[in-house]
């Protein structure tokens, strides 16, 4: 089986793997879990890609750039997990529905 | 390329174990697994620079800063009743996943190949400092965003 | 810097303000609102210089500035016409916000983050380049969590909790469309994709690359599957995070959930740079290089329709005003996306059109429901009534935005959706055509009717000691109406500058 379409699949397995813990839970923090998995199977898709295509360095490059957006984002979001819990004094997602009307 | 799909393989069943895992600390060494086994495998596709800092920045940082916002929050107080069954059901929908994308993927790439190969004539340095420079400045704006994001959470806590 | 490149300035200025903010904002923060301001005005003021400049067509930019090297990042029409939309609204938040919250701490770290936001979105419509979009996308979402959830009550976190949880799997969508498209085109450029530039091809590049078209892409008038893959990823994400059906979950709550003002950036600006923004230019892209029909603008065109379906019905059932103007949002959004989806020259007008027209009226409609949240305490409808006499100003100017919404002539509002209805109409659409007026008529009713409730009528007890807000905080709201009075007014200036986009 060629490689790329090995690799993409294994991408859309952890895809998966990530969509299914945004969907499936309920805790805050194990949603960033989710959110982290999707950022590790896109560095793969974006690597896959680039070596498929013979320019490694080009995506090796776009990797790097789109691993420190990632690790932002991750920052920024447990620190909004941790402001939520500090608010309303539990992380679950579930309970946040206090806007309406 | 026979370590490639077993790593690849690997980095799927940490991931599944991460997200059953029952015990948050569990499902944070897990993702640190699962960074370290996406370092290896980037390294195997001759994509060095890419394992490097998947390595330093995903494997540490973010393992890092997820077990230490899980231990900012103490336990008693933030379990959360979740159905476990759901979560058991993963390898199970994974595999039916799998399933079905195994019959895609082999005509969705047979579609996205036929691509001319560009030389690649640059190094990764060139492509990151000269041509890419504003994505760089881009980063320093996510960066400096970043850190007022923080910043704004935390001081609030001070606040009602 | 010799050979920099202009529009680097446009990002590295507030991005500079941003930092000299939060530096100084600890010590002086009068000084951190008059960086924040001067440095908008300042924008404003560019981006005229440079429109006018670009329309008399006497500006050639160097295409690779000396410091930023290779991505060409100078504006068409549409990219000034951002710019300029991006700092009025920025302008007029911060000013508001300099008046509103005299006694507040914590200055520095809000206009930082306020000045970053713009920054960033310039960023954003200055990228040729899609991955140097995705990184500014990024970076205006992150910004916009800080400033959702900035007040740090539950509503401003839960908002704040919901948009994240849309806004990072979209964003990780737009990077396997990148993905795929480095496949397909061999770089993430909009030039790559149109097989104009060979990418990272080395010297010939400073004097204006190679071209070599890519032989895959668009050798038929309809476009290549992978390519329809690529984009059509990236499009869900882009589509998530403008707030369009299905992907509007997040919308109600965040802007309920955040403080008026930053109500006012999110729906002015941030959905429009961060989203729309991105659909109207893939679709630019596309009616380059696939001139026939294409599957993705008919999937553009359902769901535009459907936004404008359920922003409508939704906002008639609201009780609270932010919630109902998010669900107006919603209604436009799905205008705009609808006009996107055809893809023809006059829709693409009439959908960068409708977005800055709806960037200056729903921005002067949250900042009014902003001062009536100052004034009389509550933005719940069911509360407030016969506000007109004691807050003239505030219900004329509403009232001015709202019948530009509804697309009441001689407002801008009415050109806009007219070149929407009309574009519809000869592309061969009636029945979207027909959809888009009756839609209209919808909004109409849903706007009397929260006119009627908020200003007109009986006036309850409470509220009789209600004052007008002070003359300062209306500044905003005033120039955002004459500037929506005026557009309307001098509709074929604008028309001939739209045309050229």
């Amino acid at each position: 089986m060629h490689s790329l379409a090995q690799t993409w699949f294994f991408v859309a397995l952890t895809a998966f793997c990530g969509i299914y813990c945004l969907l499936v839970s309920r805790n805050i923090l194990r949603l960033m879990l989710g959110v982290d998995l999707l950022s590790k199977a896109g560095v793969l898709a974006l690597v896959a890609c680039g070596q498929a295509l013979g320019n490694v360095d080009l995506s090796q490059a776009l990797a790097v750039i789109m691993i420190g957006v990632e690790v932002v984002v991750m920052a920024v979001g447990l620190a909004l997990a941790v402001r939520v819990y500090a608010k309303t004094g539990s992380l679950d997602v579930w309970k946040l529905n206090s806007l309406k009307g | 390329m026979t370590a490639h799909p077993f790593l690849l393989t690997l980095l799927v069943v940490f991931s599944a174990a991460a997200v059953m895992a029952r015990n948050l600390l569990y499902s944070g060494v897990f993702l640190g697994l699962a960074s370290v086994t996406l370092t290896l495998a980037l390294y195997e596709m001759n994509a060095p620079w890419a394992a490097l800092f998947e390595l330093s920045v995903c494997a540490g940082l973010i393992t890092v800063l997820f077990v230490s916002a899980v231990s900012l929050v103490r336990k008693s107080e933030s379990f959360v009743a979740e159905d476990r069954v759901r979560f058991l059901a993963l390898p199970f929908a994974l595999g039916f996943f799998g399933l079905a994308f195994w019959l895609f993927s082999e005509p969705l790439s047979a579609a996205l190949l036929p691509s001319p190969v560009v030389p690649a004539q640059a190094s990764v340095g060139w492509i990151i400092w000269r041509a890419r420079m504003f994505d760089v400045a881009g980063q320093l704006c996510l960066f400096a965003a970043g850190a007022l994001a923080v910043n704004a959470f935390f001081k609030g806590k001070g606040n009602a | 810097m010799i050979n920099l490149n202009p529009t680097a300035l446009f990002v590295l200025v507030p991005a500079a303000a941003a930092i000299a903010c939060a530096l100084l904002g600890k010590k002086r923060p009068r000084l951190a609102d008059a960086i924040a301001n001067l440095t908008f005005l300042g924008g404003i003021s560019a981006a005229v210089y440079y429109i006018r400049l670009h329309a008399a067509n006497n500006f050639i930019a160097p295409k690779y500035g000396r410091l930023f090297y290779m991505i060409d990042f100078f504006g068409d029409n549409f990219s000034l016409l951002m710019l300029f939309t991006i700092y009025l609204v920025s302008f007029c938040v911060a000013f508001y916000c300099v008046w509103r919250y005299r006694e507040r701490e914590r200055r520095g770290t809000f206009f930082a983050l306020l000045t970053l936001c713009a920054a960033a979105m310039c960023g954003v419509v200055t990228a040729r380049d899609f991955f140097t979009l995705y990184v500014f996308v990024e970076a205006v979402a992150v910004t916009s969590y800080a400033l959702i959830a900035f007040e740090g009550d539950a509503g401003g976190c839960e908002g704040a909790v919901k948009y994240f949880l849309l806004s990072a799997p979209a964003s990780m969508f737009i990077v396997f469309g990148i993905s795929i498209l480095v496949l397909c085109a061999g770089g993430t450029s909009f030039g790559a994709l149109t097989g104009q530039i060979t990418p990272y091809l080395s010297a010939d590049v400073i004097s204006g690359g190679g071209r070599i078209p890519l032989a895959t892409l668009a050798s038929t008038q309809m476009l290549n599957p992978a390519v329809t893959l690529a984009l059509g990823l990236m499009l869900c994400g882009f589509l998530v995070k403008s707030g369009v059906v299905p992907f509007h979950g997040w919308v109600p709550d965040a802007y309920q959930g955040a403080n008026a003002p930053v109500s006012a950036l999110l729906a002015g600006i941030v959905t429009k740079a961060a989203g729309v923004y991105a659909v109207i230019r893939i679709m630019m892209i596309i009616r380059e290089i696939a001139p026939g029909g294409n599957p993705l603008g008919q999937a553009l065109m359902i769901f535009g329709a459907l936004s404008i379906l359920v922003g409508a019905f939704g906002a008639v059932f609201q009780r609270e005003i932010k919630r109902m103007l998010a669900y107006s949002s919603i209604s436009q959004v799905g205008y705009i996306v609808l006009a996107a989806g055809l893809g023809t020259p006059l829709a693409l007008a009439g959908a960068i059109f409708h977005l800055f027209n709806h960037a200056t009226f729903k921005t002067s409609l949250f900042l009014n429901s902003a001062a009536l949240e100052e004034s009389a305490g509550t933005t719940d409808m069911r509360k407030l009534g016969g506000l007109e006499a004691r807050m003239p100003w505030t219900a004329w100017t509403s009232i001015v935005a709202m019948l530009s919404t509804a697309g009441i002539p001689p407002l801008s509002g009415f050109w806009s959706k007219l070149i929407i209805i009309l574009a519809l109409w000869q592309a061969g659409a009636h029945g979207y055509a027909v959809l888009a007026i009756l839609a209209s008529a919808l909004t109409l009713a849903y706007f009397l009717i929260l006119q009627r409730k908020v200003f007109f009528g009986k006036t309850p007890a409470q509220f009789a000691k209600t004052k007008e807000v002070c003359f300062a905080t209306l500044t905003p709201v005033i120039i955002l109406s004459a500037i929506m009075i005026a557009v309307g007014l001098y509709f074929p200036v604008i028309w001939s500058f739209l045309v050229d986009a």
